[in-house]
């Protein structure tokens, strides 16, 4: 129904949301930028915004300053962040792309089959963090029993959990966790695409490998494009799985295995600087709206220049 | 009293999209009345405006004597069949018909009774209790009707009803839309595109173009007399032929690019000698040219197609850029392609439209 | 190519098919497998000695070490509560966003798609400053109670529901919403007597995620509780773990536990759940 009038209906029906969404999304993110204007320490805290203003002295501290203690462990936080984030957001589309046109037929179990695929998403990520953290020990883990005793992959057991091999020790359950529901959705996208496509293609000789990267491919490119930035957008938060992998919960994860969100929650506990964690917590935020900007500005230029 | 009035309606959305300019008819009680026009005209939005589904930005709508204006929907004494007849999924047939009574409180005896009455007269009372989903096109469609006659309205608003289903049921919904008319005797609106059903149907037919009224009468008057060059060529298949010209002088004639000279029976008083006019007739009525025939044209066939009862030859006269269309009984004459032909232009069927499109009147 | 082909490779694509169904379910069985074990057993890595019986007592025991009963009760209420509420506000709001046109919409729709660019956690200490001043300033405590938790759980994850709701939404004839209104109803009763029954699929799938999403929440039911009548399994995962020590068994058995309910939820919604992301996807 058309409104006439001004007509409140729509009004009421967001208002819940709306309120919402100011209170625990906008209220935070104002005081957020403001705290990181402030001097906020295990001292002040107590004045909480009402504290010294130091202007732009945290940002100073963060990015210039190397021996504050929010930059130990920032530099490596950043580089594994962002290697993490590349490594799971493309191998998650990659596999689940590839495992949806593995499924992209008819056959005896087909529900069944895509039901099960997609348990790993189903398992909750601090489970993951904790089963996997088990499945990387060194000596009753899993993995290297598989590897080393059974596929005489490796001659020796591997720390999987220190040193750079827990850069992979991170990545690999992501990934497990991720590619599930990148599959039901490149499966969705599959099959709308027209079987018709297809048939004129092999009636012209060409071959199937050339069908997937002719017709199929560019065809999922905008969807491929707009999971990546979920992906990406998903993976750069990452929390829960170091948390609970690591010392028992609540260790360190090492140089390699550092990310973002959990240095700056740790550091921040441990050394109360909320003033300089607010600021990173602000460049963080920047820098992702500035990729999800560039992100879509240049997906739809692609769009339009193809029509 | 259900008649429908339009008094100067218009509607926009914005100021400079207009969608519906100074519509001004009324609509008598108990005629089945047909909104015909192409993709976009309007004649859906009116409908809608109607039925109170659309703002009505100027003008007035009165229904039953009553301005409706701003009336709520379900209180203006309508019912509307939508194209996709917009059954609700989740409810039964039983229940898709009874919606709106219960909506209005009527008691469980009465929602059963005139329930029942209605799947009677469409004869779906054997599908009461089933879900549209298990439903034909066809069946679905009746349901659509038959929601819409259990609330016993004083105006049935129709949405292109016909256009989701294949052509020969089509056909068959049409004929029994007729004897639903005579049988209820209730004010009908019909909103379509295909002029073949506007002529079977109406009893008038309301022309639209571009939001405007172009022509507003039974289907023969706008069939014999049509008011402008957009209702000529919309009514009536094969289209009607046009012709190119300038208006002779002295004479209601058009004087063709090769100095043919072609009369028609038309006033052309209020028209200019030396003005662009336009000849147009019907297929039905060009026929083959004998000796006594002096409005005449010389043309070769280039395509000829047998329909059984029909056959329809296209024919290129030197000078004219669109072939003609010939329509000639089925067996009349052996024609075919390439045959050299003159073709006949019998003055009484030849209509003369002026440069702004616009009709002289014809004369019997 | 020749029928006999066709039949191998299509043997050949299940077999495939089947191998990444059990591959990808290994680590959850081996969870599961290591639930059950002796936990000499597991620091041995011997689980897979099946002579040995299964340790059903491995449950008892964590069930006993861990205050296991309360972690699950308070997630169960939060998690199901926050989802009812999720479900009905993302509804409402999809649907004003789905099919209505007013001022402020677009604004609307933009400030959803950047809360989630700038998750919760991000700023984490206003709000629990937030939670703590509306505690002593107005006297309603935030931190450490349900509806404090409940209140942010539906605060989160309602945005990210409306997009998946509006989706469906969408897809909706207008025609089934103006036959209504021609009927008699409201806007109001049509919304509720005739979209919402049609979009049921829809609303069952939305309101899984999210109580697949609130289930696995563990930062803020970390910082936001301190006593055990209000921690969540995650919480209660993390707290203990350092006294499970070697014992895997045992924690292997609180990780199972934690799954078995958002298994079941997925299990009993699949079919609504897998044709709704399909659905909201290929949109994009």
């Amino acid at each position: 129904m058309r409104a006439r009038k001004f007509d409140v209906f729509p009004y009421l029906l967001l208002l819940p949301a709306v309120l919402m969404m100011l209170a625990v999304n906008l209220t935070p993110i104002v005081q957020g930028l403001y705290m990181s204007l402030l001097k906020l320490n295990q001292y002040t805290l107590s004045q909480y915004l009402d504290a010294p203003f130091i202007g732009l002295e945290n940002y100073r501290r963060v990015l210039l300053e190397s021996h504050s203690p929010i930059r130990a462990g920032l530099g490596f936080a950043i580089r594994n962040t962002a290697l993490y984030t590349l490594v799971v957001s493309v191998l998650a589309i990659v596999i689940g792309l590839g495992v949806a046109v593995l499924l992209n037929r008819d056959f005896r179990g087909k529900g069944l089959a895509r039901t099960l695929l997609l348990l790993p998403w189903v398992v909750p990520s601090y489970v993951v963090g904790t089963l996997w953290g088990f499945m990387w020990q060194r000596d009753v883990g899993i993995v290297n029993t598989v590897l080393v005793d059974w596929l005489h992959l490796l001659d020796e057991r591997p720390f999987w959990l220190l040193g750079s091999n827990s850069f992979w020790a991170i990545v690999i359950p992501t990934v497990w966790r991720a590619w599930p529901v990148m599959m039901l959705i490149f499966l969705a996208a599959l099959q709308a695409i027209p079987e018709d496509q297809y048939e004129a293609a092999t009636l012209d000789g060409v071959s199937k490998w050339k069908q997937f990267l002719h017709i199929t491919l560019p065809t999922l490119k905008p969807v491929i494009v707009i999971q990546f930035m979920f992906q990406v957008i998903d993976n750069v938060y990452s929390y829960n799985i170091v948390s609970m992998m690591f010392g028992n919960g609540a260790g360190h994860p090492g140089e390699w295995a550092d990310l973002l969100m959990p240095l700056l929650t740790r550091q921040s506990f441990s050394y109360w600087l909320f003033g300089q964690g607010a600021a990173v917590s602000f460049v963080m935020m920047v820098l992702m709206l500035l990729f999800v900007g560039i992100w879509m500005a240049s997906f739809k230029r692609s769009m339009i220049s193809e029509e | 009293m259900a008649s429908v009035s339009f008094k100067n309606i218009s509607k926009k959305y914005s100021e400079d999209v207009s969608v519906i300019k100074g519509v001004d008819f009324t609509i008598e009680d108990g005629e089945f009345v047909v909104f015909v026009g192409p993709s976009g005209c309007g004649k859906s939005t009116l409908l809608r405006m109607v039925a109170g589904l659309e703002d009505i930005t100027g003008g007035e709508i009165h229904i039953g004597g009553e301005l409706a204006n701003d009336v709520h929907a379900s209180q203006r004494g309508i019912a509307m069949v939508f194209q996709s007849y917009a059954l609700y999924p989740h409810m039964s047939v039983r229940q898709n018909m009874g919606f709106a009574l219960k909506m209005a409180g009527r008691p469980k005896a009465e929602i059963e009774e005139r329930v029942g009455k209605a799947a009677d007269i469409l004869q779906i009372s054997h599908l009461l209790d089933r879900k549209p989903k298990a439903l034909s096109g066809g069946q679905r469609q009746r349901v659509a009707i038959g929601r819409a006659i259990v609330r016993q309205p004083k105006v049935f608003l129709f949405d292109e009803p016909l256009s989701n289903l294949d052509a020969s049921l089509r056909q068959n919904m049409r004929v029994e839309l007729s004897k639903l008319h005579r049988e209820l005797g209730t004010t009908m609106i019909y909103v379509t595109h295909d002029q073949v059903e506007a002529m079977t149907l109406a009893d008038r037919i309301v022309v639209f173009n571009g939001g405007v009224v172009q022509q507003v009468g039974s289907p023969l008057e706008l069939y014999d007399r049509p008011a402008n060059l957009f209702v000529a060529g919309f009514l009536g298949a094969p289209k009607m032929n046009f012709l190119q010209g300038k208006l002779a002088s002295g004479s209601a004639a058009i004087t063709l690019p090769g100095d043919e000279h072609l009369p028609a029976a038309a006033d052309v008083a209020r028209g200019t000698a030396g003005r662009d006019v336009t000849l147009g007739i019907r297929p039905e009525h060009l026929r083959l040219a004998e000796e006594s025939d002096a409005a005449a044209l010389q043309a070769r066939v280039t395509l000829v197609e047998h329909l059984g009862d029909q056959m329809l030859a296209y024919l290129k006269v030197a000078g004219i850029a669109e072939d003609l269309c010939m329509k000639l009984p089925g067996h009349a004459v052996k024609l075919s392609y390439g045959d050299q032909v003159r073709v006949a232009f019998p003055p009484q069927q030849c209509l003369l439209f002026d440069h702004a499109g616009d009709a002289f009147p014809r004369i019997q | 190519m020749s029928k006999k082909t066709n039949a191998r490779n299509a043997a050949l694509l299940n077999l495939l098919t089947w191998a990444l169904v059990v591959l990808t379910l290994l680590p959850i069985l081996w969870m599961v497998l290591s639930s059950l074990r002796n936990y000499s057993d597991v620091a041995n890595g011997n689980q897979l000695d099946f002579s040995e019986p299964l340790q059903w007592q491995n449950y008892r025991d964590m069930w006993i070490n861990v205050d296991f009963f309360n972690f699950f009760k308070n997630s169960l209420i939060i998690c199901s509560i926050s989802t009812l509420f999720a479900t009905i506000s993302a509804t409402c709001a999809a649907y004003a966003l789905a099919r209505f046109r007013f001022r402020g919409s677009s604004s609307v729709s933009v400030g959803i798609s950047v809360t989630q660019v700038i998750p919760g956690m991000l700023f984490f200490l206003p709000l629990y400053m937030l939670y703590r001043n509306i505690g002593e300033s107005w006297g309603m405590p935030m931190l450490d109670t349900y509806h404090g938790l409940i209140f942010l759980y539906v605060a989160l994850f309602t945005p990210a529901s409306i997009w998946i709701m509006r989706g469906f939404f969408v897809s909706i004839p207008r025609e089934l919403e103006d036959a209504a209104v021609i009927d008699g109803c409201s806007r109001f009763g049509a919304f509720v007597r005739i979209v919402l029954p049609i979009s049921a699929p829809g609303i069952i799938a939305t309101a899984t995620f999210i109580f697949l999403l609130a289930w696995d929440e563990l930062f803020f039911a970390w910082t936001l509780t301190s006593s055990s009548s209000v921690q969540t399994i995650p919480v209660g995962i993390r707290l203990f773990i350092g006294q499970f020590q070697q014992r895997y068994d045992l924690m292997m058995a609180a990780a199972t536990v934690s799954t078995v309910p958002v298994l079941a939820a997925f299990f009993a919604c699949q079919r609504f759940f897998v044709k709704g992301l399909s659905a909201g996807a290929v949109k994009g």
